[in-house]
């Protein structure tokens, strides 16, 4: 890859050093928030200000009654530092939402602007929501997308435009089963709605990117797709935040539903500034010949917990999850996949690939479950992790659930460091130790970048390459 | 004292109330999975003073295995000798008031005593226990019967076993099934510096029964550990193995086999502390009925486990109409610097073209399932030690035959 591919890349996505291009600045002034212990009184003024009705009011306070019953996971580490009394739940950025850059204060365009947003909204987006804090700030659509009958909104909107469907399908195909679902089901602020009609097709990606200028933050934007029979949708979900002076704390969620025959790839590129706590939970219902992929570039954050899901309900249908992390600097990054088969034929494939490095843990946790009934289900799993220091750890628990006597399953995993001798190798061949390492990186996981449109593993690829450009020696 | 010194300075008494809040497994390892068995049968049965000893329910091996070294028999809280003719090897029977005095420190050299609520019952209750001493290499076997448990008693027995320096040894335990009854079994071996061992481990399930083998290997010290676990309401086999000493080894291979209501939870774990240390961890088994089969594997590689390896393979075959399979293969690698570490799990069905085959030719369907099962439970008996091999397969054919 050229050095000006290199400055595209850099450019359009910001992969790696969002928090170095944003520096420490917060991003946003005049803000206004909410804070305090959470109780229904601080629900009631959240919805309130989003002139919620009543409903909504009254599911909230549903889910912080759960929040309140259920016990934090004893399990969860890096989250010591976490109090949940001392964030602000809700941040308004002081912007009203608009349609076009212009309208927008002019120092958190550039913010935009540095992560390579703006430019990637005019050359290869259909439609771009841009949330700051705990609002969506910008909302471009192409005429294309408007045409098609596409509906791309804040979930805010859509609660007042398509009550019905957020009464259906909100926090129903990711109920609140776990304290910090239930936290976000309670708190939840942002995010986009989109609902693709029958037979449409949109082959251009969609994008929702999200940014938390500043430390001390709950962000809980809640994204929710629909997607109808015989459609398909290419949806990437991007995030970032400067270098926070504390911590700041993100529970987000993603729900998507996948219609008969529709088609939903769901692209991730997690970006957090190293102070970020990110939660995030993520759950598809997928129906007859329906499928579902989930990829997932995980860079950034100080302790991640994120798991794509899928329920196969219908006969037939599929999902495939590809899952790339880089833990680094003692961060905690705990993912995986799990899956529901429980139609007929149902298929699943996971491919998780991990790399360690200066102390960095990865934790694969995973779960594949065939239900009574689900005939003929096939599902394989492959994760390995790549450890390139004696400083980092790794971690993988898998489990295997299988009720029906039909089922094909596959597992297996493999922990590799980098071999001396290819090393020498490739440094015997011209190559700096940096340029090698980049090299063995991309070949290891080059299986999962070879099933990913062009673009996706471009920008995969170029985040390693910088990543060991920046960074120096490894190890 | 001894009681005291075990549990952070806690009495019997302050135990006693601490057992009721402690969970029976701690989900450290993974949330995912949030059973492992039913403990609930567990609550069922209760400590007992009484000799818990009826009768013997497995089959005598016979002539199976001649070479026999000493036949131990542990039936409830008595211990009979049946031959020791070789006499390299020391048995001692400890009564409950002796042990819980502290009269053999060696016993209770657990690293969790609160992991589970169950260890804790076992020491509360515990009824007596062994130690054996195997101080001379021997191609014989030494062969120990553990029996009783009926009267829905809790009957909780203690083997403590040294094999000493260098020493080669080869144990077979037979343990029966409790009868409407628990009997908690805990085996401590320790291998000394270079000591050899091969263990084979056959297990009835009955009512309910929460067996552990904890392993200590010293340096150059290697373990072969053989299983075979038969159902049971509420059946647990949990397998430790500590790699404290640099080169040491294990090798552990156990098949499972549920049917009917049965529940059977096998663990295999090994702890690789030491560098040049390998594990190597395979692990089968076969669910009918409405029977549950959960098999967890799981090996941690250290900080200081330079050079080490490591290998968790769990597979299985679900046959049952309602039977449940779980395959959780585990690992986790503190350090950078292992040359190996992998898992895998599989599982997968009968092949249907030879049983369709097979039953073109006029078996009916549990026959030519039983036919296509003997190649599975070949391979697995092909990697046992061949002087266990013959003990393993007459069981399995028993099982299989009924």
């Amino acid at each position: 890859m050229s050095k000006r591919e290199d400055t595209d890349l850099k450019n359009i996505i910001g992969l790696t050093t969002a928090e170095e291009i944003l520096g420490e600045r917060e991003i946003g002034r005049d803000k206004l928030v909410i804070k305090g212990r959470i109780s229904p009184d601080l629900i009631d003024e959240i919805s309130r200000r989003k002139k919620e009705p009543d409903w909504m009011r009254r599911m909230r306070r549903m889910y912080l009654e759960i929040f309140n019953k259920l016990s934090t996971p004893q399990w969860l580490e890096g989250i010591e530092e976490l109090d949940l009394d001392e964030l602000s739940y809700y941040v308004d950025p002081g912007v009203e939402r608009r349609f076009s850059w212009e309208e927008i204060p002019k120092d958190i365009v550039e913010a935009y602007e540095k992560l390579g947003i703006k430019k990637a909204e005019a050359e290869f987006l259909l439609g771009l929501n841009a949330q700051l804090d705990s609002e969506s700030i910008l909302l471009r659509m192409k005429e294309n997308l408007l045409k098609k009958g596409v509906v791309f909104l804040p979930l805010e909107e859509a609660v007042h435009k398509y009550p019905d469907m957020i009464r259906e399908y909100f926090m129903k195909i990711f109920p609140p089963e776990h304290k910090f679902a239930a936290l976000h089901g309670a708190l939840w602020s942002g995010g986009v709605f989109v609902y693709v009609p029958p037979n449409v097709k949109i082959d251009t990606p969609v994008e929702a990117f999200f940014l938390i200028g500043s430390a001390l933050e709950g962000n809980f934007e809640h994204t929710l797709i629909i997607a109808d029979k015989n459609s398909s949708l290419h949806f990437i979900e991007g995030c970032a935040a400067p270098r926070l002076s504390r911590y700041s704390f993100h529970d987000g969620m993603v729900e998507i539903y996948v219609g008969e025959n529709a088609h939903v790839t769901f692209t991730t590129l997690q970006n957090w500034s190293s102070q970020v706590i990110n939660f995030n939970n993520k759950r598809a219902i997928v129906e007859r010949n329906g499928h579902i992929e989930w990829v997932e570039g995980s860079i950034g954050s100080k302790v991640t917990y994120v798991y794509p899901s899928a329920v196969l309900r219908g006969d037939n249908a599929s999902m495939e999850s590809y899952v790339i992390t880089f833990a680094r600097d003692g961060h905690i990054k705990d993912s995986g996949s799990k899956v529901i088969h429980r139609g007929r034929n149902t298929r699943s494939r996971i491919v998780s690939k991990s790399i360690s490095m200066r102390g960095g843990k990865t934790i694969y946790r995973g779960v594949v479950r065939i239900l009574k009934g689900a005939e003929n289900a096939k599902s394989y799993t492959s994760c390995d992790t790549l450890l390139l220091d004696d400083k980092s750890i790794t971690a993988t628990y898998p489990h295997v659930q299988n009720d029906e006597p039909t089922a094909i399953i596959g597992h297996e995993a493999r922990v590799s460091k980098i071999s001396d001798q290819l090393l020498f190798y490739l440094r015997s061949r011209g190559l700096n130790e940096n340029e090698a390492l980049s090299m063995i990186i991309s070949g290891y996981i080059s299986d999962v970048l070879s099933r990913l449109p062009f673009e996706q593993a471009a920008i995969i690829r170029g985040a390693i390459d910088l990543e060991f450009s920046k960074y120096g020696r490894v190890g | 004292m001894f009681i005291r010194s075990l549990s952070k300075n806690l009495s019997l008494e302050d135990l006693r109330g601490l057992e009721r809040r402690i969970p029976y497994q701690k989900i450290h390892d993974s949330p995912t999975l949030k059973f492992y068995t039913n403990w609930s049968i567990y609550d069922r049965y209760i400590f007992s003073e009484d000799d818990l000893y009826k009768d013997l329910y497995v089959k005598s091996l016979g002539d199976l295995y001649e070479r026999v070294a000493a036949d131990i028999y542990y039936l409830g809280s008595k211990v009979e000798i049946l031959s020791n003719k070789n006499s390299h090897i020391d048995v001692r029977y400890y009564p409950r008031k002796e042990i819980l005095e502290g009269s053999v420190r060696e016993f209770f050299n657990i690293p969790d005593l609160f992991e589970s609520k169950m260890i804790l019952r076992h020491l509360l209750d515990i009824s007596s226990g062994l130690y054996i001493d195997i101080k001379d290499s021997s191609k014989d076997l030494l062969k120990i019967y553990v029996g009783g448990s009926f009267k829905s008693s809790h009957l909780s027995q203690h083997i403590y076993i040294r094999i000493r320096d260098s020493v080669k040894s080869k144990i077979l335990f037979i343990v029966d099934a409790p009868e409407d009854g628990m009997r908690t079994l805990f085996n401590e071996f320790n291998l000394e510096n270079n000591a050899e061992a091969t263990i084979g481990f056959v297990m009835f399930g009955g009512s309910a029964s929460y067996n552990r083998n904890y392993l200590s290997l010293d340096k150059g010290s290697s373990v072969r550990f053989f299983t075979i676990i038969f159902g049971g309401e509420a059946s647990t086999l949990i397998n430790s193995y500590y790699l404290n000493g640099e080169r040491s080894s294990v090798f552990s291979r156990s098949f499972t086999l549920s049917r009917e209501d049965e529940w059977i939870h096998n663990a295999e774990q090994a702890f690789l502390e030491n560098i040049d240390t390998e594990s190597r961890i395979f692990m089968r088994g076969v669910a009918y009925d409405d029977s549950k089969n959960i098999m967890r594997g799981y090996a941690k590689q250290n900080r200081d486990a330079r050079r080490s390896k490591a290998s968790v393979d769990v597979q299985g075959i679900n046959l049952g109409g309602r039977s449940l399979l779980v395959t959780a293969p585990f690992i986790e690698v503190l350090s950078g610097d292992v040359d190996e570490a992998s898992h895998s799990a599989s599982q997968y069905t009968l092949d249907l073209d030879a049983e369709f085959y097979l039953r073109s030719r006029g078996l009916d369907k549990d026959n030519a399932i039983k036919i296509l099962l003997k190649d599975y439970v070949e391979d697995y008996i092909s990697g046992v030690d061949e002087d266990l091999q013959k003990v393993f397969r007459e069981y399995l054919a028993n099982s299989f035959a009924s």
